[in-house]
C-alpha cells in the first residue's frame, strides 16, 4: 500500500533517502507510484509494458536526485521526468504509414461521419470510437505534437501544468498545440477527401 | 457556423477516461525494492567508472607532463649528438673532396 499523502513527509524522506537509507527510498517509490504510473498509462507508447516504463522513470529519479534543487515541488519534478521518459521512448517508435480511409475500422469510419456533420453521439460505444479515431490520428504526429494535443485537449490541463510537466515554456506549448491542431486537421480532412471519393 | 470536425472529434473523445482511472495504482510486489536495488547497482557503478575515469585523466596527464620533461632535459644533448654524428658521419662527398 502507499503511505498516506497527510502523512508522509516528503522533505524528510529526500533527506533520508540522499543519506542512503533504502526503506526511506522503497517508501518514496511507493508514495509516488500512484502519480507515476497515471501519466505512463496515459501515454504508453505501444509494446511497452507499463512496469518497466515506470521503473525507468524511478532510476531516473534516483539517479538525478542530487539535481533537485527544490525550486519546483518534487511531485512536479517526478512528473516531468515521467512525461519525458514518454516522449523519449514515443520517438524511438517507428512511424506509422500514412492512415488511409481503408484502415479505419466501421465505427471509426462512422465516427468520422458524425464529427463531419457536427451530430451529437449518443453512447459509450461511439464515444470509445471517437477515441480510438483521434489515437489513429495522433500517432501520425511528432511524439511532442501528441503529447501536447493529450495534454492540452483531451486532459484538458492549463497551459502552465504543461509547461511544469514538460519544461517548455507556455509560447512554446501554444505554438506546439496550434501545429499539432494544423496537421491533426489536415489529417481529418485527408480521410473525408477519401471518404467522399 | 461552419462545424469544426476536429473539435467535435476532440469533444467525443474526451469523454473516454483516461486509461490509468480504473486500474490499480499500486505498486505491484517488489517493485519497490526492486527499483531501490536497481538504483543503487547503477549508483555504484556510476561512482566506480567515475573513480577509474578520474585516474585515467591524471595518469594521462602525468604522462604528457613526464614526456614533455623529457624532451626539453634531454633536447639540448640530442641536437648535440645529431650535429656531432653530421660531422663525424663518413659522407662520400666530403671524403672526395678531401681527396682532391
Amino acid at each position: 500500500m502507499p503511505p498516506d499523502a497527510d502523512d508522509f513527509d516528503l522533505p524528510a524522506q529526500l533527506d533520508a533517502v540522499r543519506a542512503g537509507d533504502q526503506d526511506a527510498a522503497r517508501d518514496l517509490v511507493d508514495f509516488l507510484y500512484p502519480q507515476v504510473i497515471r501519466i505512463v498509462r496515459a501515454r504508453l507508447p505501444k509494446r511497452v509494458p507499463e512496469e518497466d516504463l515506470a521503473q525507468e522513470v524511478f532510476l531516473k529519479m534516483f539517479s538525478r536526485l542530487e539535481q533537485y534543487r527544490g525550486d519546483m515541488p518534487f511531485t512536479h519534478w517526478v512528473s516531468r521526468i515521467a512525461v519525458t521518459t514518454c516522449i523519449d521512448h514515443l520517438r524511438k517508435q517507428k512511424r506509422r504509414p500514412e492512415l488511409r480511409y481503408a484502415d479505419l475500422s466501421e465505427e471509426e469510419a462512422e465516427m468520422l461521419d458524425v464529427v463531419t456533420r457536427d451530430e451529437s453521439i449518443k453512447d459509450a460505444g461511439e464515444a470509445l470510437a471517437a477515441h480510438e479515431l483521434l489515437e489513429k490520428l495522433l500517432v501520425q504526429l511528432k511524439p511532442e505534437d501528441r503529447m501536447v494535443v493529450q495534454l492540452v485537449d483531451l486532459e484538458q490541463k492549463t497551459l502552465v501544468e504543461v509547461a511544469e510537466l514538460t519544461g517548455w515554456n507556455t509560447t512554446l506549448v501554444k505554438v506546439r498545440a496550434f501545429r499539432a491542431r494544423r496537421k491533426l486537421r489536415i489529417l481529418l480532412e485527408k480521410l473525408e477527401a477519401e471518404e467522399s471519393v | 457556423m461552419k462545424p469544426d470536425p476536429l473539435n467535435n472529434l476532440i469533444k467525443q473523445a474526451r469523454r473516454v477516461p483516461p486509461p490509468g482511472d480504473h486500474r490499480a495504482a499500486t505498486a505491484p510486489v517488489g517493485f519497490a525494492t526492486r527499483v531501490v536495488a536497481l538504483a543503487r547497482a547503477q549508483a555504484e557503478a556510476a561512482s566506480w567508472s567515475s573513480w577509474f575515469e578520474v585516474k585515467a585523466w591524471r595518469a594521462l596527464g602525468m604522462a604528457g607532463a613526464i614526456a614533455v620533461l623529457s624532451v626539453v632535459f634531454n633536447l639540448a644533448a640530442v641536437t648535440d649528438s645529431i650535429e656531432q654524428e653530421v660531422l663525424e658521419a663518413d659522407d662520400p662527398i666530403t671524403a672526395l673532396l678531401d681527396l682532391s
